[in-house]
């Protein structure tokens, strides 16, 4: 390249390394696949196909590094794929370990490095034993070779056209450029503005059409491309070996194309831009309803048909826009093999994971932050709950470990568990642990649930990888708060001897939801109309303060709490006499209670604003909103609000504080 | 960069898509509704490429390349058109006008940047 | 980025900014980087969050993101102003985060190349210095450059 301005593609460098990664992961899906025994031939040429792109495009981006360490991993797997040589454990292995080198040279050039990584020059030079002769392996020379005529109209400078950047271009195909002076005329016969060049260019790959056209389409009215003969060309490759496995699919021939869902890339954020604009469309349709709704009989009957129409209208698209950022937690769980598997390795435990559900669908932005905890659990079982192969054989088990990672939808959630049939749960070992910690009090009497819940605490965190505390332990609270964040929730359990379960809870992307909006006082809540079973205001006789359990009223015969919205949100108070106020029954799995409010305003459609993404989750609120005043109103989260406020009154469902150790620690039910 | 485009285009949100591309790549932009804007705008200054529509009233996209490629001082300044329109009729036109190259509506602003980049001297 | 002529006794933190916007707390000056500053808004409706510390103010509708609003001067445990119409709310990005801030006033825009930055020095009862990356003089005027990390991660960050 000379000096100049020579083309700057590091702005395609994001989704070349996009690419690169589902690249090696097609490589170490078919890889692996192969390790573990499984017939290779259906993957074989997919790896082939990921590693001539990768090496493809990152020669077209001068990404030598990574064209030298592609080549020779589509070497090996051109060989295979003619049947030249076996896929056979070592090889496997050995390319494993190119893709693992190849990650990291990806990972040093993304973070802006020169892509050289220790090892990676060795592997590149280094061969299996047992390889087959490089001669049995398709001649390059025979491959992709191009040969182009470039030629300029005559008008070309005339229009201002200087042909020079355009071959610098493709000198980034490291090819080589030869110009035809045969055109040029005599200096006395010279008009200078008229072009007379024609160049031939020799390419080691032909370039992709599109690349072609990229360069040259935008001033094809001067340009003309010919493609020609290769005279280097070699025969097509020799006639497949005979060997003793089975022929190989015929990959010569063009292959039958897989089927495969089209797919389309787009940016993030014109999806989230997209989403967000279904909810201003909702919240429109919605205020227009209101409006028609209050010009009630005046309201033509065309008027109403179509805005009956728009709200079908709306509900459609606002289904399928929240879909469009639902992906299957399969891209979550894709490094899960790789990764129990090296785990295995290096702990020396046998391990296999299972996993079940991955189809299961998931908002984008929640999947993008699942890989992080999921590893963490992962290294949970591998490191504290699966026992070594010895010891689970003398406790009558299998002597692999088994992980298995669920995924399923249940009503509005989706439900992620990692489980494992190792260890399981010491809840006495844990009880001790957490009294010389200062956690505990040496006298509390915890029940299960509540021991468990120790693992969630700060303190644990801290202790070392002590085999003491078996099943769990390590940065439990780490876990927590990550999946907290991402607006879920997650509980463990387990059984001693037999295994532990950890259990991550998400919601559905609840981005709109129809809600009540209440008041007290001067602010607005907004109460989710699937958590409310009923609303009613109380007679006195209706009401029973009990001592040391707040008050409870009567509702259709059942007695329940009665919760100050403005005590547990920490509001200004409304109403004081709840019979001059308005109880909403609202209703959790199996826990009820009725809210007080001074009154009802109306129903809405909310669309949420979670406040994670500037601020972090607080309890009790599932998010914010904005209502037609452009002021912010909460979201009640009903299981929140309940759980706040048995903590107020001490009910005795919730243990209150423990007793003291150097820290305290709140145990939640 | 400090490099000078002149943009014209008689669709105010389309010269504001351009004019917006270029000044975040870096560009300095000059604009016009039509061609004689255009021809006005390179009386007063100097300009390193244009990106000019076909269709425009007063004076269209062809009219304006001829026009500029007879000025001395921008017989060989690039001058990409912005078209819906690829017929080899209208290219045959437009290579005898004088432009350097096509590029097709809707702009797509990597495409623009892109092309610009590899004109521009 | 040309960095200020910085004297003898520099903050251990290399990157000043190049420019800041200044503003007025309890009449003492503060400047934060103005490459984080998004916008600066009058007086907003705020709603409250519910079992937030007190600085927290609650948050605020900002074109339709819902943003939290930090009363500074609680914050740095000055005394409170009551919200009117002359109140600022400064709204910067910290990290991924959009974050409002609410200050006595803003001021101006200071050039970081032209003033001298000091260590922060022991500012006695004041502000906690841990919310500070330097302090700097220009003229007469001393300014102290606020850390919006700590200032703002202390309550959003994990």
């Amino acid at each position: 390249m000379t000096e100049g301005s020579p083309l700057d593609l590091s702005r395609f460098l994001p989704l070349f390394f996009e690419e690169a990664e589902e690249h090696l992961e097609v490589l170490e899906r078919g890889l692996m696949a192969a390790e573990s025994g499984a017939d290779p031939r259906p993957f074989i040429d997919d790896c082939f196909r990921a590693a001539h792109s990768l090496k493809g495009s990152a020669g077209s981006l001068g990404l030598h590094v990574v064209v030298g360490h592609t080549h020779v991993l589509e070497t090996e797997l051109d060989a295979v794929r003619g049947g030249a040589r076996p896929l056979d454990l070592a090889l496997a292995g050995h390319l494993l370990v190119g893709v693992d080198l190849l990650r990291r040279v990806l990972d040093s050039l993304t973070a802006g490095g020169d892509g050289q990584v220790e090892g990676a020059a060795e592997w590149t030079q280094g061969a299996v034993s047992g390889a087959a002769s490089p001669v049995e392996a398709r001649p390059e020379a025979a491959r992709g070779g191009l040969r182009l005529c470039l030629s300029t109209h005559a008008d070309t400078f005339r229009c201002g056209l200087d042909p020079l950047p355009l071959l610098r271009d493709l000198d980034m195909l490291a090819g080589i450029v030869r110009a035809d002076l045969a055109a040029i005329p005599e200096l006395d016969q010279l008009d200078p503005t008229t072009c007379h060049l024609t160049w031939t260019l020799g390419l080691a790959e032909s370039p992709p059409p599109e690349m072609v056209d990229e360069l040259f389409g935008f001033a094809d009215h001067l340009f003309t491309v010919e493609h020609l003969p290769d005279v280097a060309a070699a025969p097509q490759a020799a006639a497949t070996p005979a060997v003793s496995v089975a022929p190989v699919p015929a990959h010569v021939a063009a292959p039958a194309p897989r089927p495969e869902r089209a797919t389309l890339r787009i940016a993030t954020e014109k999806v989230d831009r997209l989403v967000d604009l279904v909810g201003e469309l909702v919240i429109s349709q919605a205020i227009l309803g209101e409006v028609l709704h209050e010009l009630g009989q005046a309201a033509s009957e065309r008027v109403q048909s179509a805005f009956a129409t728009l709200e079908r209208n709306t509900r459609e698209v606002q289904e399928r826009a929240m879909g469009i950022r639902m992906l299957p937690v399969a891209m979550a769980f894709d490094r899960l093999p790789r990764l129990v598997r090296d785990l295995g390795e290096r702990l020396g435990k046998r391990m296999r994971v299972v996993i079940e559900g991955e189809e299961t669908e998931l908002d984008r932005s929640v999947l993008e932050h699942l890989t992080d905890p999921l590893t963490h659990l992962i290294r949970n079982c591998a490191d504290h709950g699966i026992e070594p192969a010895a010891d689970r054989e003398a406790a009558g088990k299998p002597p692999v470990g088994t992980v298995l990672v669920r995924a399923m939808h249940q009503g509005s959630t989706v439900i992620i568990e990692v489980s494992d049939d190792g260890r399981g749960l010491d809840y006495a070992r844990i009880r001790t642990r957490a009294v010389e910690r200062g956690i505990l009090g040496a006298e509390a009497a915890l029940s299960e649930a509540e021991t468990i819940e120790l693992l969630f605490a700060p303190g644990f965190s801290t202790a070392d990888t002590v085999s003491d505390v078996s099943g769990r332990g390590v940065g439990m609270d780490v876990v927590r708060h990550s999946i907290e964040a991402l607006g879920g929730r997650v509980s463990m359990s387990g059984k001693l001897g037999e295994g532990t379960s950890v259990r991550m809870t998400f919601p559905l992307t609840l981005a709109i939801v129809e809600g009540l909006c209440v008041r007290v006082a001067d602010t607005t809540y907004v109460v989710p109309m699937a958590a409310i079973t009923s609303s009613f205001r109380p007679n006195p006789r209706d009401l029973k303060p009990v001592l040391g359990r707040g008050e409870l009223v009567i509702s259709q015969g059942v007695q329940m709490p009665l919760v100050r919205l403005s005590d547990v949100l920490s509001g200004p108070p409304g109403v004081e006499d709840p019979c001059r106020g308005l109880l909403v029954v609202v209703q959790h799995e199996a826990d009820q209670a009725a809210l007080l409010v001074d009154g009802v305003i109306g129903s809405t459609q909310a669309v949420i604003k979670n406040l994670e993404r500037n601020f972090q989750r607080v309890e009790g609120v599932m998010g914010a909103t904005i209502l037609g005043d452009g002021r912010v109103a909460l979201v009640l989260d009903v299981a929140g609000v309940l759980r706040l406020a048995r903590r107020r009154t001490g009910s005795s469902r919730v243990r209150t504080s423990i007793a003291l150790g150097a820290a305290s620690c709140t145990v939640q039910p | 960069m400090g490099k000078t485009v002149l943009v014209l285009d008689d669709s105010a949100s389309v010269r504001r898509l351009v004019v917006a591309t270029l000044q975040g790549a870096g560009y300095s932009v000059v604009e016009g509704e039509h061609g004689a804007e255009g021809l006005a705008a390179l009386d007063r200054s100097a300009v390193d490429a244009i990106v000019t529509d076909l269709n425009m009233p007063v004076m269209n996209g062809l009219d304006f390349v001829r026009a500029a490629r007879r000025r001395p001082a921008n017989r060989f300044t690039p001058i990409l058109m912005l078209t819906t329109e690829t017929g080899e009729a209208k290219k045959q036109e437009g290579r005898a006008a004088g432009c350097t190259g096509w590029i097709n509506k809707p702009v797509s602003p990597p495409t623009l940047l892109q092309v610009l980049a590899r004109v521009v001297p | 980025m040309h960095g200020p002529t910085l004297t003898s006794n520099q903050p251990a933190v290399a990157d000043i900014p190049r420019q800041c916007l200044t503003f007025v707390l309890a009449k003492e000056e503060y400047g934060v980087d103005i490459l984080r500053v998004q916008e600066i808004k009058g007086f907003t409706a705020v709603t409250p969050l519910p079992n937030t510390p007190p600085h927290i103010r609650g948050v605020m509708n900002l074109r339709g993101t819902v943003v939290p609003v930090i009363d500074l001067r609680s914050r740095f445990g000055m005394p409170e102003h009551p919200y009117d119409k002359f109140t600022v709310i400064i709204v910067l990005t910290v990290g991924t985060r959009v974050v409002g801030l609410v200050v006595d006033a803003v001021s101006d825009v200071l050039e970081m190349a032209d003033v001298g930055v000091d260590a922060t020095p022991d500012l006695g009862a004041g502000v906690d210095t841990s919310f500070l990356r330097g302090v700097c003089r220009s003229g007469e005027r001393l300014v102290m450059l606020l850390d919006i990390d700590q200032v703002v991660g202390l309550d959003t960050g994990r």
